[in-house]
């Protein structure tokens, strides 16, 4: 794989599984502050 | 009477990634971002997710959940004479679902065929001969391919025990149909980036071509993909989000949905472009001669690449039943949303138990999908798929966001999503959903209908594209729509 082939896959995990981790963070926490 | 709920929030975010995440993801994505510059494609993808595609899904989410209604229920209560929108918005879900399952159709052929490895020897053979038995042209019906109408009997069936208790059922389903295919798909994409050339396939899919972003072409295909996948324009998320509770988070549910279902997409990406790749590679071919999208690489390419996997007959076959299970699950959950966005919406209209509406709604879409069983089906579907799609979903969201913008005040339905959610948009929204989403929608619109004006599309005879697509789909849509808003339901007996 090329350089800039990798610099895009690091790009698309971060912005799109990052985000996720992030977002679904906050939905757990709000729940537990819920609770 | 009681409306519906989720059980809780969790089963309804995994409804709504059910829903956004289906056939497309795994089909259309992958060959969408090789053909669009490669890894440069993610950056107008991006661009396009945050300036309609979440816009637009936190529209209907916040609809839904504000007017607990469906989507003509929902746009009625903005204003009566708009409830013919949410019609079409449904009425089009509906065209969609009768041959969506026609394609699970083939699907539970192929995953019986894994046992046998029908489809190993020649997936082209099989899949035209053995499964569509197809016919020489759209006028040419020839009876029903009877491996489809089997598989639609299935479908259908599957879909009713589904959704014949609502929010309740499909909440405990989703804990299996979400997660199964995106497990699935690690499975496949473990095996596929491990095959000789695997890496080679990847790079096709990533390597950034960013001279082509001065395309308008690859733009427009960047929104026309974030609008098509989030299932936006249906009236599947308003009714989803119409069983939540008032009070309930709508921004972080909408991002939660939005990442998952993109980063469904590109999983999608790596497992098929590596598995391309290998089958390049192994049959000395450049991997443009491979690479291709839809019905053509779920049911012909992909199969044919599987079949060549070192290992033995086995092998095969477990990895071909992987994959169909994978696309039967991805595509489930995207046909029941549909039906259950038309259930609540004639629900709401005219009241009845849930499973009544839902076994009638069921058999009448069943019925409809009988053409698409026949042995022309193949060429119904093109037709009829490139018409709702284009101009029944792109209208339906244009008319949204256009009744939000204008004729509604987008600040005070800001200030409602606002209130319940858990982040902050700011007034950006407003600008997104008066001005971006519908001036790129339009875009959409006229581009398509440019290229449907000056030439006939799939080569059909223009009688065919009437029947099936501007009379069989747009003037159906336009004359049922009108048709059903003028009805008395309940709402209006409530006045």
């Amino acid at each position: 794989m090329s350089g800039s082939a990798v610099v895009m896959l690091i790009f698309a995990c971060v912005v799109l599984y990052g985000g996720l981790f992030v977002t679904l963070r906050k939905a757990i926490k709000s729940r537990k502050k819920e609770d | 009477m009681q409306r519906d709920r989720w059980s809780n929030r969790a089963a309804f975010v995994l409804a709504a990634i059910g829903s956004a995440a289906g056939l497309g993801n795994a089909w259309r994505f992958p060959y969408m971002a090789y053909s669009n510059g490669g890894g440069a494609f993610l950056i107008p993808y991006f661009v396009a997710l945050l300036t309609a595609g979440i816009p637009l899904i936190v529209l209907e989410f916040a609809m839904g959940q504000k007017t607990q209604r469906g989507a003509p229920g929902a746009l009625a209560k903005v204003g009566r004479k708009f409830e013919g929108f949410g019609w079409w918005a449904v009425l089009s879900g509906t065209i969609i679902t009768s041959y969506y399952a026609g394609v699970m159709a083939w699907a539970w052929d192929y995953l019986a065929g894994s046992f046998t490895l029908g489809w190993a020897e020649n997936a082209s053979d099989y899949f035209y001969n053995s499964v569509l038995k197809i016919s020489s042209g759209p006028g040419q019906l020839g009876g029903f391919s009877i491996p489809v109408l089997i598989g639609l009997v299935i479908t259908w069936i599957v879909i009713y025990l589904i959704l014949r208790k609502g929010a309740e059922s499909v909440g405990k389903v989703v804990l299996i149909t979400v997660p199964l295919p995106v497990l699935l798909m690690i499975i496949l994409m473990f095996r596929a980036v491990t095959l000789p050339g695997a890496m080679e396939g990847i790079n096709y899919f990533l390597e950034p071509n960013f001279a082509m972003l001065t395309n308008l072409s690859v733009w427009i295909d960047a929104y026309s993909q974030v609008f098509f996948t989030l299932s936006l324009g249906f009236g599947i998320m308003i009714a989803y989000a119409s069983y939540m509770p008032e009070d309930s988070d709508i921004i972080n549910n909408a991002l939660i949905t939005v990442f998952a279902n993109s980063g469904i997409s590109f999983l999608a990406g790596i497992a098929v472009f590596g598995t391309l790749g290998y089958m390049a590679q192994t049959q000395g071919v450049p991997i443009s001669e491979v690479a291709t999208a839809g019905v053509g690489l779920a049911f012909v390419v992909y199969p044919n690449a599987i079949s060549l996997l070192p290992g033995g007959s086995f092998v095969v076959g477990f990895f071909g039943f992987v994959f169909f299970a994978m696309l039967l699950s991805l595509g489930i959950d995207s046909a029941f949303s549909i039906v259950e966005a038309g259930v609540a919406a004639l629900k709401d209209k005219w009241g009845g138990t849930k499973r009544t509406v839902t076994l009638f709604y069921s058999i009448f879409l069943f019925v409809v999908g009988l053409l698409f069983a026949t042995r022309a089906g193949l060429y119904w579907l093109d037709i009829v798929d490139h018409y709702v799609n284009t101009y029944g979903l792109v209208v339906a969201g244009l008319a949204e966001s256009i009744i939000i913008g204008w004729y509604y005040d987008p600040d005070e339905l800001r200030g409602y999503f606002n209130s319940v959610s858990e982040y902050q948009f700011g007034s950006w929204w407003n600008v997104m959903i008066k001005y971006v989403t519908p001036i790129m929608l339009v875009v959409l619109l006229v581009n398509e209908l440019i290229a449907d004006i000056g030439t006939q599309y799939g080569g059909y005879e223009l009688k065919y594209l009437i029947y099936g697509g501007w009379g069989g789909v747009i003037g159906l849509l336009l004359v049922a729509s009108f048709i059903l808003s003028r009805q008395r339901g309940l709402d209006d007996a409530e006045v």
